[in-house]
């Protein structure tokens, strides 16, 4: 009997092999799968899970993929994902495989409460992100609510783990800690005793650092900020920067303190050398991206920035990991990538040590992972050694950069 | 103070630049195009991925800035306008902040994210007079300015097409009547707004060495503002106007008043419109 087509014309039948042959290969094929599961469900002659034999666990990831932070999330996400990669190329966390759901703010908090809510409702275990201080201030806040670990790698606003409860988690350093270090090597490499404090208004990462942050770890110092009580403030997004510049150029001082994001801080980088202000500039680690070296070229040579990566390592892991990036993108990747990489290899080390896999239940699972993060001490990752306070916050080391000719180099 | 007072005569420049486009359609379709701005920075981004992109020489960059944002504004005619019907401004112009988020998502998505794209041209065109430092791309788009105002100004005044723009602004029926054109005239002066944008748009990333996607919205805004102040239709008045603006907004970024920046433009229309709701230089019909 012919066959009716898709359209409703008549198609021959045309056998190719004999019916009853093609049924009997048929059963062959089935019998010779339905052996091997049997095998393969019986043999118990290793103790290694293999990824894959159990469910899934899922981790979020709430970063920028799009946004004015866009350089910083697409290596995050990279970091991320090669971390994953690694892991469930050894076998996974404990025979399940590690997944990543990814939610994109746009560096909007906003976006970021949503996104939360989101990757928790579809069962993630914890949660990487968010990139800034003003979305983790919120998502922080939530997470005791939602028994969700949250950990950034990127925020640097004092105090925004207190909220958290033990739930959230920075691996990063604060501001405070990043010019603890920074501001003294920078004021002893070029001489530096007073400053003027420049900074993005609108921009919640940098401003943060400028109004809280750089004031009294100056004067802890001996720096004075000669320009304390009406800093220079700009605009997000601003392009025209003559202005700007004018009012720095008619304070004296020895420096320049510049907090902003990155496209900012190039263009303002082209402008102070169009001015020909020649002054000493120390600025800060989110204006470390691609973003930031197009924007200004040569002009941001001698901007010292401080970091959380050693531009140079000596181990061979971080060596490994930067190769890695550098093979993913086109360029060296965003020092925090490193703590993103990082964030995922404890997440999967705590829970291999806590026996938690795909089987165990989402609400023991995110409870059994804070648990063994806020007993982390030692823990050896690409961007150093994570041991975490009372209050959620990683103990880093901070290392102190300066632009030489497009790229990060160790400071003097 | 006299650097400021020149910085923002120079920037109020790129703001009349722009306004003079969005007073010309207005003054001749009786249009407004909301997309105007959008032009302004899909011109100058576009003519600068493709000159990073392929190394293409500074004039050619803008030469193509010209010409995109001259299509571009064209492209309004058919995509908002002439569907909509001349005789229906309101709905006309809403299409066009359709056809702005159009463009703005279209450059976002050929750029691949919403970042700057960067001036990679090494150009050093400054230069002092006294204590005063001034670029030739600054001092360039402020006589750019005064003589696109100048032309436009004649070419309205003079030329055949100029009158019959003049015409289609008074009575487009009884032009249309005549045997003018219409849709070409529209087109036509939709085209030289949209070339002025991107002339505007490349000496923008000239000076400030990169154009973002969000750029079009926030100078285009500020264009509109200048265009109401300077009077509807007026080239004189979006001079004028550009160039205070620009000035103003300057002196208060200096004086650290720079929070007042966003509100001092649209504080000075409602001023301007209640003494004068025709704007300083702007017919008492328009």
């Amino acid at each position: 009997m012919a066959n009716r087509g898709w359209l409703g014309y008549a198609v021959p039948h045309v056998a190719l092999l004999g019916e009853t042959a093609m049924t009997r290969a048929k059963a062959l094929v089935l019998l010779g799968i339905i052996f091997a599961l049997i095998i393969a469900a019986c043999d118990d002659s290793g103790d290694t899970a293999q990824a894959g034999d159990k469910p899934p666990i899922k981790i979020g990831l709430i970063t920028d993929l799009s946004g004015r932070f866009v350089s910083f999330g697409r290596d995050i996400d990279a970091a991320t994902q090669l971390a994953v990669e690694q892991i469930n190329a050894n076998g996974g966390v404990n025979g399940s495989e590690l997944v990543i759901v990814t939610s994109d703010t746009a560096g909007e908090p906003d976006q970021a409460v949503v996104g939360f809510r989101t990757l928790v409702n579809d069962g993630v275990v914890a949660v990487s992100g968010p990139i800034s201080s003003g979305e983790a201030e919120v998502l922080f806040a939530q997470a005791p609510d939602l028994m969700v670990p949250i950990m950034t790698g990127t925020a640097n606003k004092e105090g925004i783990t207190a909220v958290g409860d033990g739930w959230a988690f920075r691996n990063t350093a604060t501001n405070t800690a990043l010019y603890a270090e920074g501001m003294p090597a920078w004021a002893e490499e070029y001489g530096i005793r007073t400053a003027v404090l420049v900074f993005d208004e609108e921009e919640p990462v940098t401003a943060a650092a400028a109004r809280f942050a750089i004031p009294p770890v100056a004067e802890a110092e001996g720096i004075e900020i000669v320009n304390l009580d009406s800093p220079v403030t700009f605009a997000r997004g601003q392009t025209n920067f003559a202005t700007t510049v004018q009012r720095i150029r008619e304070q004296e001082a020895d420096g320049l303190i510049i907090m902003s994001g990155p496209a900012e801080a190039g263009l303002l980088a082209r402008e102070l050398s169009r001015q020909g202000e020649v002054r000493e500039i120390l600025g800060h680690p989110a204006q470390a991206s691609d973003t930031f070296f197009a924007q200004g070229g040569d002009d941001i040579n001698h901007w010292v920035l401080p970091s959380i990566l050693d531009p140079e390592p000596g181990d061979e892991a971080t060596r490994a990991f930067l190769a890695a990036m550098e093979e993913v993108g086109d360029d060296e990747p965003v020092p925090e990538a490193a703590n993103y990489f990082d964030n995922i290899q404890l997440f999967a080390s705590v829970m291999r040590d806590a026996g938690i896999d795909g089987n165990t239940s989402l609400d023991e699972a995110r409870r059994l992972l804070r648990e063994g993060l806020l007993s982390v001490s030692g823990f050896q990752g690409v961007a150093g050694t994570i041991s975490f306070d009372e209050s959620g916050d990683a103990m880093k080391t901070v290392y102190v950069n300066v632009v030489i000719a497009g790229d990060l180099q160790p400071l003097g | 103070m006299t650097q400021v007072v020149i910085n923002g005569l120079l920037v109020g420049a790129s703001y009349a630049l722009l306004a003079i486009g969005y007073t010309l359609v207005f003054g001749v379709m009786r249009l407004l195009t909301l997309a105007h701005g959008q032009v302004f920075m899909a011109s100058g981004a576009i003519a600068l991925i493709a000159a990073n992109a392929y190394g293409l020489p500074l004039v050619v960059a803008g030469l193509l800035a010209v010409t995109i944002g001259a299509l571009l504004s064209a492209l309004t005619d058919v995509v908002s306008f002439r569907p909509v019907g001349y005789s229906r401004p309101i709905a006309a112009a809403v299409s066009t902040i359709g056809f702005a988020i159009v463009i703005e998502r279209g450059i976002i998505a050929i750029r691949g994210d919403e970042t700057a794209v960067p001036f990679l041209f090494e150009v050093n065109t400054d230069f002092r007079v006294g204590s005063v430092q001034v670029s030739l791309v600054e001092v360039a788009t402020f006589v750019l300015a005064l003589v696109v105002m100048v032309l436009t100004s004649r070419f309205l005044q003079r030329s055949r097409w100029g009158i019959a723009m003049r015409a289609f602004s008074r009575d487009p029926e009884a032009v249309a009547l005549l045997g003018v054109p219409v849709r070409r005239l529209a087109v036509r002066t939709l085209a030289v707004a949209g070339g002025l944008a991107g002339l505007s748009a490349f000496l923008w990333v000239a000076r400030n060495r990169s154009v973002a996607p969000s750029d079009g919205f926030a100078v285009g805004l500020i264009a509109l503002a200048v265009m109401t102040i300077g009077g509807i239709g007026s080239m004189r008045g979006a001079v004028i106007a550009g160039l205070t603006l620009g000035v103003v907004v300057n002196v208060l970024d200096y004086q650290g008043l720079r929070g007042w920046q966003a509100a001092v433009p649209w504080m000075l229309l409602l001023v301007v419109l209640l003494l004068r709701p025709q704007g300083l230089f702007g017919e008492a019909d328009a």
